[in-house]
């Protein structure tokens, strides 16, 4: 099977096909990204201007790398970015918060009211660099490497914003509280 | 285990994977813009692309089905606006609704610039079984005139001559598919049924129905007698309606596309119409190098063992090429490639 560095230089030869056939293997990890970032009903708009954008830059594509997909979130984030941009800032973190199955892990309304708030002040608390690192590494899955090359800084960068946003929402009283109770609740399971 | 914050993160974004029909669409607009970035005009026109299945007995199996004098250059008796006192089946909701609906939302949402000339000439380069194959020159002019020649000289002469063979068909199936594009569907689907005489009554009363169809019958004589000794005593309903109807849609929508190519909400209300039909397959394809929907309309649609299938580009609903297979005796397959291009009616005249 021909890697997605292979099927981008074809499509750099004239092949479109390839192109697309890049982009299928993609398609889920990079929607699901864009839900959490910009909600489910933007995110089909979004993932059409990423896949165009993808497209338009792949002549930038270092074909040293074999996997496409840290950079086809590079390409997703700078999308997301643009939306953001586009739209009205009180708008933002009520897409965070009306995200499809956010709180299902906690038994009873009143906590999981109390559990959304409570993350997403502590998130609105971070630094957008911090936020970044924090939703590729524990929302994608993203190696801290990975997450490095999709944001365009060094390593040492991400790790260390890694770790400012982990210290942050581990200082935050009300996240600290729902730790415990999480892992109360965990434990007499 | 221990939940820690990286875990509760994970589970606030927890999310689904979007829906197949969304990245459906935001796949179409990948092909859309690939195909968008290619020279389309000049390799359309110089490979010579598609044709619709014109004489190669679909309009012969449509007729067995519907029970419609294809010959005709009337109208339909029947008036436009459906009544609400029928019975007619007729599907109201895209039945395929991603593909063809997005991109007729994005050709009617487009602010395209008109096109230049006043006439679409399409030169039709047809191949039926296993004879040579042979050019046809069709101009459609924006008016819904129809000029036809063998050759460039052909039609040329053809024009000087003012032989529009059009009588005001192909201009009612323009007007029926500009007003599909973001029109009601079950009225767009009336008015394209009724660009062509057919005696199915789509619209209209029972009793008015009924009418139409024993007119029909008694009409029906020297070689089609057969054919009429054939016929139920009463119009279609239900699920056969709906067959049926959808037949003179498929037939008429494709003669406006044909027609109209060069207007986008045509070609937006040809799509439209399409997706009202349950049984026409939808595809994505790379065709010639180019992204394309594969639409195929099989014996539901046809009766018989006859399938059509259309290739348009899926950037701009142009068509690019068809194909008509049958297995019936004495019906070839065969295919068709168009080459479209604008023209001015006026340099097309003999001297000019």
């Amino acid at each position: 099977m021909a890697s997605d560095a292979e099927l981008i230089a074809q499509s750099l030869a004239g092949d479109q096909a390839a192109f697309a056939e890049m982009i299928s293997r993609h398609e889920g990890a990079i929607g699901r990204f864009l839900v959490r970032q910009v909600g489910v009903d933007a995110a089909a708009d979004v993932q059409g201007d990423v896949w165009i954008a993808a497209y338009t830059l792949r002549t930038k594509y270092d074909q040293s790398y074999s996997d496409a997909r840290p950079w086809l979130y590079g390409v997703a984030l700078n999308e997301v970015r643009r939306w953001w941009r586009s739209t009205p800032r009180e708008d933002l973190m009520a897409d965070v918060s009306q995200i499809p199955g956010l709180w299902n892990p906690w038994p009873t309304v009143e906590t999981r009211v109390a559990a959304r708030e409570a993350l997403r002040n502590a998130l609105a608390a971070l630094k957008p660099s911090e936020r970044d690192v924090l939703a590729l590494v524990a929302g994608e899955d993203m190696a801290i490497t990975d997450a490095a090359r999709v944001l365009g800084i060094p390593a040492g960068s991400a790790r260390r914003l890694l770790h400012q946003a982990r210290t942050a929402l581990r200082a935050d009283p009300q996240v600290a509280a729902l730790l415990a109770e999480l892992n109360n609740n965990e434990g007499r399971e | 285990m221990i939940v820690d914050e990286i875990d509760l993160v994970k589970r606030a974004l927890e999310v689904e994977t979007p829906s197949p029909s969304q990245q459906e669409d935001a796949r179409a607009r990948l092909m859309a813009h690939m195909a968008g970035a290619s020279d389309i005009r000049v390799a359309r026109r110089g490979r010579g692309l598609r044709g619709f299945g014109a004489g190669l007995g679909a309009a012969a199996a449509g007729a067995a089905v519907i029970f419609a004098v294809t010959s005709t250059s009337q109208p339909a008796t029947a008036p436009n606006p459906p009544s609400a006192s029928t019975q007619q089946p007729v599907t109201v909701t895209p039945a395929i609704e991603s593909q063809l609906v997005s991109l007729a939302s994005r050709l009617t949402a487009s602010q395209v610039k008109k096109p230049s000339g006043d006439a679409s000439l399409v030169i039709r380069t047809q191949k039926i079984g296993d004879r040579p194959a042979v050019e046809n020159y069709d101009l459609f002019t924006d008016e819904g005139a129809y000029y036809y020649g063998e050759s460039r000289e052909g039609l040329e002469g053809a024009v000087t001559r003012g032989e529009d063979l059009s009588d005001g068909g192909y201009a009612r199936k323009i007007r029926a598919a500009s007003y599909a594009a973001d029109g009601d569907l079950e009225i767009a689907r009336t008015k394209m049924v009724n660009t062509m005489k057919n005696f199915l009554g789509l619209g209209l009363s029972e009793e008015e129905r009924q009418r139409i169809w024993d007119e029909g019958s008694s009409e029906l004589s020297g070689d089609l007698q057969e054919f009429a000794d054939t016929l139920p005593a009463n119009p279609p309903v239900g699920e056969d309606l709906r067959h049926a109807a959808d037949n003179l849609v498929w037939i008429n929508a494709t003669d406006a596309l044909r027609a109209g190519v060069a207007n986008p909400r045509v070609r937006a209300g040809f799509l439209r119409l399409m997706s009202t039909i349950p049984e026409v397959k939808v595809e994505e394809a790379i065709t010639e190098g180019k992204a394309s929907l594969v639409l195929t309309a099989g014996e539901e649609v046809f009766g018989g063992g006859t399938t059509e299938t259309l290739i348009v580009d899926a950037a701009t609903g142009m068509p690019i090429s068809s194909y008509t297979k049958s297995l019936e005796e004495g019906i070839e397959s065969g295919k068709s490639v168009y080459a479209v291009s604008r023209v001015r009616l006026a340099d097309l005249k003999t001297g000019q």
